[in-house]
């Protein structure tokens, strides 16, 4: 019974997670077509009256996002695919709004130094870098045990040949 | 916007009248010479006359007794006996004849109570209709129509025309110039409203209004109480309006018509920039600091339009995909 529910209780989470990344790897794409669309429909309009209005939309998307992603990770234990392709996804995100932001800001008086402050990195490599050795950690302490176990059962056998020899002794004697 | 042009003519027809007989035209109560010079004759039955008195009426009332310029003593017995004979004419229409003595008590209440004066000196203008907000109610309906009624995006040919003739009402109103200017700006902007926005120069119209003479008179040191609430409101209500759509503009404008955010983030920006300069000093340091948003470049308001729309985008992007976390 309480391998059932055990079990059952995995499978949902493992949904709700997967459900999760899909929408992530969805919001990324969604952001990075509004960026797309800010780029070309309304900053060059808004330029007009804001030297840097590119960037500024480029660093709204990138914290909008952020957020969301933080949140995300936080939720986040163990290393899979799923959360690979996210972070993935979330670093080509990171990218496009870079490239906006410094594509729109060179002009400017200070170069986007102000504006590009705003930014803050995702560092994805580092994240997935620090999941990933959490993954190897958890695998090695997992070989650990099962070393551990098989030594156990190779003492238990040991000692049920040791009755069995025993028994046997008995019969024959 | 025929009838009130026909009304305009009229009342200029009965101003010319009027003046032939030596009076000027702000020492004429309106209503009170229609009512004494119009016979339940005229109409086409009773009851259009019963409802045409009921309203020149309720505008001597709005006028006199609810929205009266000089503050009114309520004890006043001519307040009370204008009182008495409005509410009698609710079931019948009340008798205008020479020899009424309904029409002299009437006409009596209504001229003193129209001749006084603030500190009880003589005065040589006689206030039915200048009191706030019935004043601007009045000139704004005026000023609508300036508009084609053919085509209502369109201000006729004859606009400079009609309004100096509108001008010979603003001493009957308590109009001058800066309250002039800025009910047309305001007139301009409604009817870009509502005619469903699809003028856009009625907008840049709006805009250079605002920019220049509104932004002038704005400043002047000494501007009466009623145009600063009159300045503040309506400078409010456009920017309101400019703002629900600059802070939405992904959801307002698509690639064809973004361009018409050229007419609208300018006078977001006047607006703005009028409201906060003089309307906030003239109010006072009354607020405490945090209650509002103090954002005084429109460099800094185009950077909260852009970070606004941005964010309500990707909020909306984000229900749409059922993102488990928001």
């Amino acid at each position: 019974m309480q391998i059932i529910e055990t079990g059952s209780y995995k499978s949902t989470s493992l949904e709700v997670k997967d459900e999760a990344s899909e929408a992530l790897l969805q919001l990324a794409k969604e952001a990075e077509d509004l960026a797309l669309r800010e780029r070309e429909v309304f900053s060059p309009i808004l330029k007009k009256w804001h030297s840097i209005a590119a960037s500024i939309a480029a660093v709204t998307l990138h914290q909008c996002y952020g957020a969301v992603l933080k949140q995300y990770l936080a939720g986040v234990s163990t290393l899979n695919n799923e959360t690979v392709s996210v972070l993935q996804s979330a670093g080509k995100l990171e990218k496009v709004l870079v490239q906006m932001l410094v594509e729109d800001s060179a002009e400017c008086e200070d170069g986007g130094k102000t504006i590009v402050r705003e930014m803050v990195p995702y560092e994805v490599d580092s994240v997935i870098l620090r999941l990933m050795k959490k993954w190897i950690g958890e695998r090695l302490k997992r070989g650990q045990e099962c070393l551990n176990r098989a030594k156990d059962s190779e003492v238990s056998f040991f000692n049920l040949f040791a009755e069995m020899n025993t028994a046997f002794k008995l019969i024959w004697v | 916007m025929i009838i009130i042009f026909v009304l305009i003519s009229s009342i200029h027809d009965l101003f010319s009248l009027l003046s032939q007989m030596g009076r000027r035209a702000e020492t004429i109560i309106l209503p009170l010479e229609l009512l004494r010079h119009l016979k339940p004759s005229e109409f086409n039955d009773s009851q259009e006359y019963h409802l045409w008195q009921r309203r020149q009426l309720k505008i001597l009332e709005a006028g006199l007794l609810l929205h009266p310029s000089i503050p009114l003593d309520k004890s006043s017995p001519y307040a009370i006996r204008l009182r008495e004979i409005i509410r009698a004419s609710e079931t019948k229409p009340i008798d205008t004849g020479k020899n009424s003595d309904t029409m002299r008590t009437l006409c009596n209440s209504v001229v003193s109570l129209s001749w006084r004066s603030a500190n009880g000196t003589p005065t040589d203008v006689c206030h039915w209709a200048d009191g706030f907000p019935l004043n601007i109610h009045l000139y704004v309906s005026l000023l609508q129509s300036i508009f084609d009624f053919r085509d209502e995006t369109l201000v006729l040919d004859e606009v400079d025309e009609l309004v100096e003739l509108m001008k010979k009402t603003w001493s009957t109103l308590g109009i001058n110039r800066p309250i002039h200017n800025l009910c047309f700006a305001w007139v301009l902007f409604q009817q870009y409203v509502l005619t469903s926005q699809v003028e856009p120069d009625l907008l840049s119209a709006t805009h250079a209004m605002l920019s220049t003479e509104v932004a002038n008179d704005a400043k002047k040191p000494d501007r009466e109480a009623m145009y600063v609430k009159l300045l503040s409101s309506m400078l409010a209500s456009m920017q309101g309006w400019a703002e629900r759509r600059l802070l939405h503009y992904h959801d307002h404008f698509q690639r064809g018509n973004f361009v018409l955010i050229e007419n609208l983030l300018p006078l977001a920006l006047s607006a703005s920039k009028i409201l906060g300069e003089d309307v906030t000093i003239a109010e006072g340091i009354g607020k405490e600091k945090g209650d509002t948003q103090i954002v005084d470049s429109s460099g800094d308001r185009v950077d909260h339009y852009i970070r606004g729309s941005i964010k309500n985008a990707f909020a909306k992007v984000a229900v749409s995909i059922r993102l488990p976390f928001a």
